[in-house]
């Protein structure tokens, strides 16, 4: 032992920092591969034909529309997952009742469920041989080929999220808390806003990220039950493909950079307003 | 419950009648009456996981019993949920609300109650000035220590002038000298304001500190209740006797009317229970009431005395504790003052007279392997 420490301690050195590049190389590689070379290559396609092409294809009425009706969707579906989320991980982790593990099991279907099988059932459903359909119509509520019926395959896709990530951070919060906020005498309603709300709210924050950020990129199911109609039902991700299918690459790719750019800013921006909060507080 | 006028302590008796919580087939709890006076201080003791922080929950009303009732004076507290019983809970982990500052704590429960803006300010700043803890106000509780958490978790309870003050292992997070300081404070705040108080511990030199009375509870019944000096004394169970303070458990045979132990013969003092001629039996002696004196030729030599050897001997500061053999395999420890130890000279390996001037008796069914609760000067 007593010779090893004399020896020059290079080599364990060399070895350190070889393994430590090779890893962030290898990192590098996929992350450029998998992720900055499409991204880039669309960026080439969407301005290969000039600037002006480029502008023409994303300010045209069907691509605004498309990107509108896409953004208004994450919002609507954002806010109800947001809302039946934290509640069904405020029952899932708080009340014991039969058939809690059957339930918790079903939270995690939609993630396993192809989003074309969700699309087909909400369409047998919904759709004009459908029970809720059949219903539904005859009072003139349409709900296949419209926002409601979208919405509906949006928030079932992206249902896990906020109830997973909020039932994280609820079974970590203590009850005594919430016991204790009891015996001052708060109310079920004021224990709920003032001590567990803002004890989840991390969670929520990132279910609700997750969320808006699938409903925006949403494909499967919105192909299957919207009917893909511009100016109508169209979604960006349905505009993409519609460009695609009539081999106009330039809308397409154009469409894709402008749906990236706009989810980025607002998941940056979702992140620099928690940050700030969480600094303030 | 009838309403109190604002500002004013209005302290109420608790009494518990038959109260059994259980869990499917596990009773915790199993049928405790209890009485705790107008501005009394009561500690429940026990081991982990005899039902004593259940039966402060039920008292509290976070839990609800299978059976049983709670009054408070002679209200029955049954139907009445934990937010209007008007008593203050402390439990073991602070658990103030880290969201909000010290003050934002405090005034939780006074703005939910509507109190005024201009008074919760002036209560806040009292109870901050007897917490000795007034440059705190705007902190968040981060930031602060354990001891000052408990504090302001103390002084969040009272600000609602609670009737009743429920302490669920209060000090079982601070380290010992917080711990000691803490304990003191909190009997002088009950004191000055006459809260009827009920705190549960494990740590027997806690209970012996700060009840008035202390309930020694094992496996969800109460065994024992009484003042501090009557249960160390008196007690009614070997389980008792075990968790407080250091006992030597000896086995003995009753003998025509005595005890037999070893070589030696004692007489029986006031049995609580039945034996008959041959019965095996437990003898519970305290270290300090052994007898020791050096064996000496002149000494006659009597019955209820019998010679032991020194086999060890440690010197705890004020105390120190030996270790005798009385023959057969029974040892005994003792405790003896250091100023008697020093005037008689003990050393190792010295012969001497031993006399068991104090004990209790036990039938031999009754369990000895109690675990021993955590150690303070009376242990050796």
């Amino acid at each position: 032992m007593v010779t090893d420490l004399k020896k020059p301690l290079v080599r364990y050195e060399t070895k350190e920092f070889l393994s430590r590049y090779l890893l962030i190389g290898i990192v590098s590689f996929f992350f450029l591969l998998l992720i900055l070379m499409p991204l880039g290559s669309m960026f080439y396609y969407s301005t290969s034909e000039g600037l002006y092409a480029f502008f023409q294809a994303v300010t045209s009425p069907a691509a605004l529309f498309a990107l509108k009706f896409s953004v208004l969707l994450a919002l609507a579906t954002t806010v109800c997952n947001v809302f039946i989320g934290t509640l069904g991980a405020y029952v899932l982790v708080r009340y014991d009742f039969p058939g809690k593990n059957i339930l918790n099991a079903v939270v995690d279907l939609p993630i396993a469920v192809p989003t074309a099988v969700t699309g087909f059932t909400l369409l047998l459903l919904y759709g004009p041989i459908g029970i809720f359909g059949k219903y539904l119509s005859q009072h003139g509520i349409t709900i296949l080929n419209a926002f409601p019926g979208i919405l509906l395959a949006h928030v079932f896709v992206t249902f896990p999220f906020v109830i997973r990530s909020v039932s994280g951070v609820l079974e970590g919060v203590e009850r005594n808390y919430e016991e204790v906020a009891k015996t001052l005498g708060a109310s079920r309603f004021q224990i709920f806003k003032h001590i567990t709300l803002p004890s989840i709210k991390g969670g929520i924050i990132s279910g609700l990220i997750l969320t808006f950020a699938r409903s925006l990129g949403e494909f499967g199911a919105t192909m299957m039950i919207s009917g893909n109609i511009a100016l109508k039902t169209q979604t960006a991700p349905l505009f993409i493909y519609k460009r695609i299918q009539e081999l106009d690459y330039t809308g397409a790719s154009a469409m894709a950079i402008l749906l990236a750019l706009t989810s980025f800013i607002i998941l940056y921006s979702l992140k620099v307003i928690t940050k700030r909060k969480e600094k303030s507080s | 419950m009838t309403k109190e006028p604002e500002d004013q302590v209005t302290p109420r008796s608790i009494h518990t009648k038959n109260i059994v919580k259980s869990y499917d087939e596990n009773m915790v709890v199993n049928d405790v009456s209890l009485d705790v006076k107008n501005g009394e201080f009561l500690v429940i003791l026990g081991p982990s996981g005899c039902g004593k922080t259940t039966l402060l929950r039920m008292i509290a009303g976070l839990e609800k019993q299978t059976y049983g009732d709670v009054f408070f004076d002679d209200i029955n507290v049954g139907g009445i949920p934990p937010q209007k019983r008007n008593i203050g809970f402390l439990f073991q982990q602070y658990t103030l609300f880290e969201h909000m500052s010290v003050k934002e704590n405090i005034e939780f429960g006074l703005k939910l109650k509507g109190v005024k803006k201009a008074e919760c300010e002036k209560k806040i700043t009292e109870l901050l000035d007897i917490m000795g803890l007034s440059e705190m106000l705007n902190r968040n509780p981060k930031n602060l220590s354990g001891g000052q958490k408990q504090r302001i978790a103390l002084a969040r309870a009272l600000a609602m002038n609670p009737s009743v003050l429920l302490l669920d292992e209060p000090f079982g997070a601070l380290d010992a000298s917080t711990r000691t300081k803490m304990r003191q404070d909190v009997k002088d705040i009950q004191r000055k304001l006459g809260l009827t108080t009920i705190l549960v511990t494990h740590d027997q030199e806690e209970a012996f500190e700060l009840g008035d009375r202390v309930a020694v509870m094992n496996q969800g019944k109460i065994e024992h209740i009484g003042t501090p000096q009557e249960i160390y004394d008196n007690p009614h169970t070997a389980f008792v006797a075990q968790f407080i303070g250091t006992v030597n458990v000896l086995n003995g045979v009753f003998e025509k009317g005595k005890i037999k132990l070893g070589y030696l013969l004692l007489d029986t003092p006031k049995l609580n229970f039945k034996f008959k001629e041959g019965d095996s039996l437990k003898l519970l002696v305290r270290p300090e009431d052994v007898e020791v004196e050096k064996a000496l030729a002149k000494m006659k030599r009597k019955e209820e005395i019998t010679t032991g050897k020194i086999l060890n001997l440690l010197f705890l500061g004020p105390f120190v504790k030996l270790r005798i053999s009385l023959g057969r395999g029974i040892t005994v420890r003792v405790l003896k003052p250091k100023e008697e130890i020093t005037k008689k000279k003990f050393k190792i390996g010295d012969d001497v007279f031993v006399n068991i001037s104090k004990f209790k008796v036990f039938p031999e069914s009754v369990d000895a392997s109690i675990p021993t609760p955590v150690s303070n000067i009376l242990k050796v």
